[in-house]
């Protein structure tokens, strides 16, 4: 009982300072925060199927809400192309085989490259780009809450569409990447054999086709480290708030003089550090 | 007057934080770095090294945990 007071409560055996308030703990928090973050990155790589990324996109949800979205427009659906599907997965393996996070790779490839190594003449494109978000409906609306994105999405140019899901470890993470390409092809001829299209220039597919080989569905983790990092630094900003609140009350009721920061100050640094990781989502668009 | 230009300050960067997810890292240690100096401006009558310190700590544990949120997200 005394350790708690000691702990939470301003008291002689603490300067009357709650030493959870102390400097040396706030130290051990921060130093406990690093460790544990170290520690989820290191068990999430380890054992996958634990600790992980838990996300349920799935290429036909993204089809159906774009779709969705499109018909609210009084604009017609995008009817799905296999050359475009096999652009999007090209895409994302080369991000993946060689590291980067844009719509041009770094060494100047940029998506256009895809649709003419696949032979998809074009009359007009687009490309779509979504990382780490947990659902479908999420990646849809982080598209359409962008402008250029929604343009895209809600474009009356574009008649196919395609789009890869791929769940990888990207830049030192586990990541799903999404990849929507966009298209109108210049004639209205069917779509080229699948046997066309694999043949594909070697600049582009020799790395990503190494990655697509060796993609595999991972297994739906137990723990979401996304959810499990949120969990952690709401509790422990909610506990901190806690005993800042029973610090203050405590210290005016009793009307000690003590050498300290503003508590009020605090309570409002902590307050907004609350809304922001309870604000936080998952997921990043390009 | 000052409590005002903190929550403004605290709520604006928290605002861009969640609105502009690629520039997560600056804006951590843009809030980050901005308490700690409202703190030392605030108490600059009376600074000592123990206050210094209680907002040194207490904006690095918010930075730590924004910076890991902002990876994890």
């Amino acid at each position: 009982m005394s350790l708690l007071f000691h702990l939470f409560l301003p008291h002689s055996s603490n300067n009357y300072k709650a030493k959870t308030l102390h400097v040396s703990s706030l130290s051990a928090l921060m130093l406990l925060v690093m460790v544990s973050q170290i520690l989820i990155t290191i068990f999430s790589r380890a054992v996958p199927g634990v600790l992980g990324i838990a996300t349920s996109i799935t290429v036909q949800e993204l089809i159906d809400l774009t779709n969705s979205k499109r018909q609210e427009q009084g604009l017609p659906a995008l009817a799905v192309n296999q050359t475009l599907v096999q652009v999007a997965q090209q895409k994302a393996a080369d991000m993946i085989a060689k590291n980067y996070w844009a719509h041009t790779s770094p060494d100047g490839l940029t998506p256009w490259t895809f649709f003419k190594s696949a032979n998809y003449k074009y009359l007009y494109a687009g490309e779509n780009l979504a990382r780490d978000f947990s659902d479908s409906t999420s990646v849809v609306n982080a598209w359409m809450n962008s402008s250029t994105h929604r343009e895209n999405i809600v474009s009356n140019r574009y008649r196919e569409i395609g789009i890869a899901v791929i769940h990888d470890t990207f830049q030192g993470q586990p990541t799903t990447l999404v990849v929507q390409m966009f298209g109108t092809q210049v004639s209205s001829a069917p779509v080229v054999a699948q046997k066309q299209v694999t043949k594909t220039v070697g600049q582009i597919t020799e790395a990503a086709e190494a990655v697509l080989a060796e993609i595999q569905a991972p297994p739906l983790p137990v723990i979401d480290s996304f959810s499990l990092t949120k969990a952690v630094s709401i509790s422990l900003t909610l506990i901190l708030l806690t005993v800042m609140v029973i610090d203050a009350v405590v210290i005016t009721r009793k009307r000690i003089v003590r050498l300290s920061g503003k508590a009020w100050a605090h309570l409002v640094f902590l307050g907004i550090l609350l809304l922001v990781i309870i604000g936080i989502q998952p997921g990043l668009i390009l | 007057m000052s409590y005002l230009i903190l929550v403004l300050v605290l709520g604006g960067l928290g605002g861009a934080y969640l609105y502009w997810p690629a520039y997560r890292l600056g804006l951590s240690l843009a809030l980050g770095l901005s308490y700690f100096l409202w703190g030392v401006l605030v108490h600059k009558n009376q600074l000592h090294w123990q206050i210094v310190l209680e907002y040194f700590s207490l904006a690095l544990l918010g930075v730590s945990l924004l910076i890991f949120m902002g990876l994890r997200a």
